[in-house]
């Protein structure tokens, strides 16, 4: 594995986030928080709901604009979203109105280039993810693991150094879910690109990261490097190192 | 699809997509203060245009208060014109009652049937068709009419406004009884309710936030038919001292009955939104 | 979702239903042989209807393009009528067209404009209350004091009513945009002008749509009403003749094509309305 980078592709330092809520009493949703993150890493941050994982990953991306510390992104403060960082998120953002191929090509439309260009870059990336077949089809004709290769075909298409994914897969059965993680692992292997990934997942964790980040009532408590060779199989995951990590995050999540 | 009459709430209702949340002190400066200014907003324009428009076309706000105070017990002008002894507040409570009893009666059938044949297929068959037409028609064309069959009575108006509501209510309860999760009625029958449970426990409530917002559109619209009824031709009410005061060029007369109306559905609104807040407080 | 024969039913138990009350009409008119003044039964049969109030229509027909005018004492003919009625009908036709248009283009202009500003859309949330439940109905006489009660009165009526309707529904719409699109579109780097032309004014359209289609049976009221209270030509005028002799048929005649023309410009910008929902997901 490369890690020989000496430039963080993101670095929080002493990160704060205090939400008020309508009727006036204030959330701490992130405490503290310092963390780097190398270039090309894959770094799963884990938590239960409402621990400040998706906060955390929204500060990173830019859609929270209010906090205290200092986070940068390829050493540029983080203030506002940026091309340098895509963003996968929970909820299903296909645009229903647009065409697939004009979903994947969106972010590539919105930095200015030609289109043509960016119907061939769409069509090369919706090959990657499996979806060759149906590039003008209308989203809502497609299923909910579909609609998931073409969120993560169209973030791969505008090609930022970074990726942040929130819990892209969760609301995918098991089977579909394990085919986009393995879609998601070779894009990664094949791009180099820094993936910041958040799930409640310890087991989609385990598969993906080469480093987890346990996030618990908005402070990291754990941060492990997975040192299990890729790419993992059910088989490697049950070796002794492999369940000694699961033990490990299951325990810092809460269970065990 | 939302329903296509969200049109009667406040547009604050929606809440566009918050990008800042405003410090504590400035949300509560801005719920306390954007409200009551944008009232004055309104009526600083009114002011403005009535000042730049000569007094036969628009009279300011303050002049429609000082018109309606004089007038709203009784009005001497009106007398001229044959309403008899009467004032604006005499007139709008007929234009009230009317609005009123219309909208109760009518809406009462409406929802019965709405709800009815939302459940008994051979009932819907012969509802949908008859609502199918008069959903998408002008009711307005039938005021005419009702005023050659019933001629110059109180009937005439509340039967327009009472057919207008059935209409409107039995499609907005047939689609607040489409909307229930069928898993209620088959959890309570599973165990063990009559279909007199279901309807009184399971689809009435059920159906209830839906059909009040139903009802909410229904009166706002009531008021403007009853009024142009009214004009159309009536005994009594504020369309009529509309008409009367119209035919006299009356600005300042037709601004006040115009905003009494106005200030009349506003409040009724407030109410039903009120009550409808407290029986469906689950919700 | 209906199956064929389920579709097959409704449809025939709809027509089924239309026959019934065509009969239930006449069969009331035989029982009901009341008449008004002037002669005129109160509740005219089908028979009546067609060959009397119909072909009295030629009444309204000036007499140009060689079709003779009752008013210089030749018999009334059909060709008139239908003469004398069409050319009401493009009169009031253009009347809502051109409203329901400006109304249309001005509120759904307005509202995605205000929609931009959260302190704008909640500084005007007042007014268009108030705007919203003030009686369009109770209005008219001062449209008619405002801008006359001929044509451009009624067509700035019926914009105005469309335009209230439209211009709530597009701020509602906006509002309801989900809120992941729009970061969606700026993580991938859109600026606001971008977000409005790619995000906003297609995901509204569904919405819009509802309200378009609301609008359409509210402006042909407008429109009633509005010729109803003083307009000079226009099907409205014709009311109100008719009503000065009690002329039911008439009237009647008149309603039944105004509820024609609402029922088959709802149907027209339904269908054509749905080719640009064609990616949503309820294209029903």
């Amino acid at each position: 594995m490369l890690m020989v980078e000496t430039q963080s592709a993101v670095s929080i330092d002493r990160l704060s986030v205090v939400f008020e809520r309508d009727d006036g009493t204030r959330v701490q949703a992130l405490r503290d928080v310092s963390l780097d993150i190398g270039e090309g890493e894959f770094v799963c941050v884990l938590g239960r709901s409402g621990h400040g994982k998706t906060t955390l990953l929204n500060v990173v991306a830019g859609l929270i604009p209010s906090y205290s510390g200092d986070v940068r992104v390829l050493g540029k403060p983080v203030k506002a979203p940026g091309v340098d960082r895509g963003v996968i998120f929970q909820k299903d953002a296909v645009f229903p109105w647009m065409r697939v191929e004009d979903n994947v090509a969106f972010g590539l439309r919105v930095s200015g280039m030609p289109k043509p260009e960016r119907l061939r870059v769409a069509r090369e990336h919706l090959d990657l993810v499996g979806l060759r077949n149906v590039p003008r089809a209308w989203p809502r004709e497609l299923s909910g693991g579909m609609r998931a290769r073409v969120a993560v075909a169209g973030v791969f298409a505008s090609d930022p150094p970074i990726l942040l994914a929130d819990e892209p897969f969760g609301a995918l059965d098991y089977v579909t879910r394990r085919q986009l993680q393995d879609v998601l692992l070779s894009l990664w292997e094949r791009t180099g690109k820094t993936i910041m990934f958040v799930t409640h997942d310890v087991d989609e964790a385990l598969r993906l990261a080469t480093r987890v980040i346990v996030v618990s009532n908005g402070s990291v408590v754990e941060d492990q490097a997975v040192d299990l060779p890729m790419p993992r199989s059910d088989d490697a995951l049950a070796t002794p190192r492999g369940l000694e990590l699961r033990h490990l995050l299951l325990h810092h999540i809460g269970l065990e | 699809m939302t329903e296509p009459g969200t049109g009667a709430a406040s547009p604050l209702a929606g809440g566009a997509p918050e990008q800042r949340r405003p410090a504590a002190w400035g949300r509560w400066l801005a719920h306390f203060l954007v409200a009551p200014s944008g009232v004055l907003l309104f009526l600083a324009v009114w002011t403005i245009l009535a000042i730049e428009l000569p007094p036969s076309r628009l009279v300011s706000p303050y002049a429609v208060a000082v018109d309606l105070w004089n007038n709203f017990l009784r009005s001497p002008r009106l007398e001229v014109f044959g309403l008899g002894r009467t004032g604006y507040g005499a007139l709008l409570l007929y234009t009230t009652r009317n609005v009123l009893v219309g909208l109760v009666v009518g809406s009462a059938v409406g929802i019965v049937v709405g709800i009815a044949s939302a459940r008994l297929r051979p009932l819907r068959l012969i509802v949908d068709p008859i609502v199918l037409v008069l959903g998408t028609v002008p009711v307005l064309v039938a005021a005419p009419l009702f005023l050659l069959w019933f001629g110059v009575v109180p009937f005439t108006q509340v039967l327009l406004v009472g057919g207008y509501s059935a209409v409107m209510m039995v499609i907005f309860a047939q689609r607040a009884a489409a909307n229930v999760d069928p898993v209620y009625e088959k959890s309570a029958m599973a165990r063990g309710a009559s279909w007199r449970d279901r309807l009184f426990l399971v689809l009435i409530p059920g159906t209830l936030p839906e059909i009040l917002g139903g009802l909410r559109i229904t009166l706002a619209s009531a008021w403007g038919l009853e009024t142009f009824a009214e004009i159309l031709g009536a005994p009594s009410g504020i369309g009529q001292a509309i008409k009367t005061l119209t035919n006299v060029n009356n600005v300042a007369g037709m601004l006040a009955c115009v905003s009494l109306v106005a200030l009349t559905a506003i409040i009724m609104d407030m109410l039903l939104v009120a009550l409808a807040r407290w029986v469906t407080r689950w919700a | 979702m209906a199956s064929r024969r389920e579709r097959l039913v409704s449809v025939a138990s709809g027509i089924g239903v239309f026959v019934a009350l065509v009969l239930l009409w006449e069969l009331l008119s035989r029982i009901v042989t009341a008449t008004g003044s002037y002669d005129e039964p109160l509740v005219p049969g089908w028979g009546y209807l067609w060959s009397n109030s119909l072909l009295r229509m030629a009444d309204y027909w000036d007499g140009s393009l060689g079709i003779p005018s009752t008013v210089e004492g030749d018999p009334p003919t059909y060709a008139a009528a239908i003469l004398a009625l069409g050319k009401a009908s493009l009169i009031t036709f253009q009347r809502v067209l051109i409203g329901l248009v400006a109304g249309v283009v001005v509120g759904v202009g307005l509202g995605v404009l205000v929609s931009m500003s959260s302190l704008a859309r909640r500084l005007l949330a007042p007014s268009v209350h108030i705007l919203r439940m003030t009686p369009f109905l109770a209005m008219i006489p001062l449209f008619n004091l405002w801008f006359g009660a001929a044509t451009i009165g009624i067509i700035l009526f019926v914009a105005y009513g469309v335009g209230v309707i439209m211009f709530i529904g597009a701020i509602n719409a906006v509002g309801n945009v989900p809120r992941v699109y729009f970061d969606r579109a700026a993580t991938a780097g859109a600026g606001l002008a971008t977000r409005y032309r790619l995000i906003v004014m297609p995901a509204i359209v569904p919405e819009l749509r509802a309200s378009l289609l609301l609008s359409i049976g509210l402006a042909w009221s407008l429109v009633v009403a509005g010729e109803l209270l003083g307009a000079q030509e226009g099907l409205g005028v014709i009311v109100i003749y008719a009503l000065q002799f009690a002329y039911t048929g008439r009237v009647m005649i008149i309603a039944f094509l105004f509820i024609l023309y609402a029922g088959i410009s709802f149907a027209l910008v339904e269908a054509v309305s749905r080719w640009f929902i064609r990616w949503h997901h309820q294209t029903t």
